[in-house]
């Protein structure tokens, strides 16, 4: 890319920056008014101050605001949804527990804010434990062992770490007819890492640099959007 | 450093009225009152006034140290200030009239038909001013966690001329180490912002350096004040000061290490195979790194992401499920604003009324005691047998025979039968019923259809009756 170019690409990125929600007003060449009904129901819905653990709505109630039935009205939806609004929002569905949310992106900068880096490291593990080696769920005990030694209090300061993560519904208590407790990634929880941090957390690890696609491949996010064309790629 | 031992020279230890000391005070009360003289009228144009007086002061002090030639009225001054400072339209012949006129109130200089002589107050007064400024100057050159840094270093400094030549610099340990905990607070919140910004390593590599050499310096001088007498209350604040310059060169450390591990990271090959272990493991490390480590915590990374090295990465940090305020209704805007501003507070003394907690006692009569109790025994009996139709029936018809009641209360079936020859003797035992043997009731017909018989029929000709109350 030479020079010019680039500069030309600044200016496009500095015109979207200087209006971010401008963005938004294109949704009506993407959605119906039902569509644009609906989505805003979602985004009220999935507020995690309203509905205290309960986000989002369920795919029927989404299919009644639509008024349609079926599989292809229904993802075609999601997917004309998140196409219009990928730069801040994503809509995604959770077929196991059967709910439609939106998710907010957050850059790096505030991100900072939304969760400490116990937390964090705690969902990085779950996320790995059940995404990459596909578990179906994570005990405590398997917590515990892994950070364990990192400090005394070990029980209650994974219990503390683990609270924000159920608090927004990044994973649910997973019921295993033991009595050890178990948690499972939800929808959220598996969507909640972009794939910038993934790329920047797997090159820290491995002391590499690596391409976003083997990243995508390894935490088998390739294709997760249903066919939506991740721009984000970079070849 | 020969009388260590000795208390230092201190106006604190001083004698009130020693001679000395007022006059001390005085020389502070004389430069208190030439800076009020100058810099009061115009608190605006203050900091120019100062730096015009200051620059003025340093002229009259390079002839009294022999530098320049003599100064023999305002008028030379005025010149050589032009001279040597430049075209400044405030600094008219006045000003400069009023300048020499304020020292020569308070005695920093004399004045004579033929010079301009500075005075040994001037002097030593005007060294402090200057000290003063540059200090200030340097301090304010350097960004917030190296400004505590260098106050620091400034304080071991002091504490060296000073301390060590008998004379008290003031708790200038102490301040010493105030000042680096001060820093390390500051840097700790700071990494963050230092990882993020591409151009920051200098910026860590100097708090870096400073750090290093103020560990040396803090040794060196908490060593020195061990043998004195006030040992013991510098045990703890020595203690507090190698901790916290312990942690701090760490975290300076960790801060470079992360920096260079990150900027490395750009020089690496692209790889294709990523290795879970090592992604494990980086997972574990990464919930609490040690301080000094190279290894980045998870907020960590995401203050690297922000210097945008990948393209958009700044943008893409976390996705997380929004939070939006449900939209209020109008009623409850008119409800919420009728609330504040109608809201009359209780201004009266809440008048607790205190109500006597005296609760009845239940007491109960010995006669009425037994009663009570077999009441409680029938309601158990009754859970456990069903007597309802029997005393249903007893209910409509007062007395019945047995035969007859255990019929019509429950069916000539030999099971039910025998459920209701239960539920009487239970009725009679709680004495809700009685029986009575001679009454020789008619046994009811139908003796073919029974799947049972009486094993002597008179048992079935006892009337039963109900007990009043």
């Amino acid at each position: 890319m030479n020079k010019e170019a680039m500069e030309l690409e600044n200016e496009e990125n500095e015109n979207i920056n200087d209006n971010p929600l401008s963005a938004l007003q294109s949704i009506q060449g993407f959605l119906t008014k039902e569509e644009e009904l609906t989505f805003m129901q979602i985004l009220f819905s999935s507020s995690a101050t309203i509905r205290m653990g309960n986000f989002g709505l369920s795919r029927k109630e989404v299919e009644k605001l639509l008024g349609v039935n079926g599989d292809e009205a229904f993802f075609s939806f999601l997917k004309r949804v998140n196409q219009a609004v990928s730069r801040y929002f994503k809509v995604i569905y959770d077929e196991r527990k059967n709910q439609v949310v939106s998710l907010m992106r957050v850059p790096a900068k505030q991100a900072r804010n939304v969760l400490n880096k116990e937390s964090l490291a705690i969902l990085m593990f779950i996320f790995y434990h059940q995404e990459v080696l596909q578990n179906e769920y994570t005990l405590f005990s398997q917590l515990i062992n892994s950070f364990g030694h990192e400090s005394l209090q070990v029980t209650r300061k994974i219990q503390a770490n683990v609270d924000p993560l159920k608090k927004i519904g990044a994973i649910e208590i997973y019921d295993t007819n033991s009595d050890e407790e178990a948690y499972q990634l939800t929808t959220i929880g598996a969507h909640l890492f972009s794939d910038s941090f993934l790329r920047r957390y797997a090159e820290f690890s491995q002391s590499n640099q690596l391409h976003m696609e083997d990243v995508l491949r390894f935490f088998k996010r390739y294709n997760m959007n249903g066919g939506v064309p991740d721009d984000t790629l970079e070849a | 450093m020969e009388k260590m031992d000795q208390s230092l020279i201190s106006i604190f230890n001083m004698d009130a009225d020693k001679p000395e000391l007022l006059q001390t005070m005085r020389d502070m009360a004389a430069l208190a009152g030439v800076l009020n003289d100058l810099s009061d009228k115009e608190s605006f144009q203050a900091p120019k006034n100062v730096l015009r007086f200051i620059r003025v002061l340093n002229l009259i002090n390079q002839e009294a140290l022999g530098m320049t030639d003599r100064i023999e009225n305002e008028d030379t001054l005025f010149y050589r200030y032009r001279h040597t400072y430049g075209y400044d339209e405030e600094m008219t012949i006045e000003y400069m009239k009023h300048l020499t006129y304020v020292l020569g109130k308070f005695n920093w200089i004399t004045k004579t038909a033929k010079r301009i002589k500075m005075r040994d107050l001037g002097k030593r007064m005007m060294d402090v001013l200057i000290r003063l400024a540059n200090d200030s100057l340097a301090y304010y050159m350097n960004d917030d966690v190296a400004r505590s840094l260098f106050q620091a270093k400034r304080d071991a400094e002091i504490s060296e001329a000073y301390d060590d030549k008998g004379i008290s610099g003031g708790n200038k340990l102490a301040s010493m180490i105030k000042n680096v905990e001060e820093a390390i607070l500051l840097l700790t919140e700071r990494e963050l912002e230092y990882l993020a910004d591409r151009n920051a390593l200098s910026q860590v590599e100097v708090i870096h350096q400073l750090m290093k050499e103020l560990e040396s310096k803090m040794i060196e001088r908490l060593a020195k004040f061990e043998t004195f007498d006030q040992e013991l209350v510098f045990a703890s604040i020595k203690q507090r000061g190698m901790t916290a310059i312990s942690e701090g060169t760490k975290i300076s450390l960790g801060t470079i290490n992360k920096i260079l591990k990150f900027a490395h990271l750009q020089e690496t090959d692209f790889i294709e195979t990523i290795q879970p272990d090592l992604l494990r493991n980086f997972i574990v490390q990464s919930f609490d790194p040690p301080i000094g480590s190279d290894i980045p915590n998870a907020l960590q990374i995401l203050s690297f992401m922000e210097q945008g090295q990948y393209e958009e990465e700044e943008l893409d940090g976390l996705w997380v499920p929004v939070k939006f305020a449900s939209p209020l209704s109008p009623n409850a805007i008119d409800e919420g604003i009728n609330y504040i501003e109608n809201y009359e507070p209780v201004t009266d003394e809440i008048e607790e009324e205190v109500e006597e907690d005296f609760r009845e006692t239940d007491e109960i009569m010995e006669d009425k005691l037994d009663e009570i109790m077999g009441d409680s025994k029938w309601q158990m009996t009754k859970q456990m047998i069903h007597t309802e139709h029997i005393e249903k029936y007893l209910d409509e018809v007062e007395e019945a025979g047995l035969d007859e009641l255990v019929i019509q209360a429950g069916s000539d079936k030999w099971s039910d039968v025998l459920n209701g020859l239960i539920g009487v003797s239970a009725l009679v035992a709680n004495k809700k019923a009685d029986i009575d043997e001679k009454a020789n009731r008619k046994l009811q017909g139908n003796m073919e259809e029974r799947d049972w018989r009486w094993e002597d029929d008179e048992q079935g000709s006892y009337g039963i009756r109900k007990r009043r109350k």
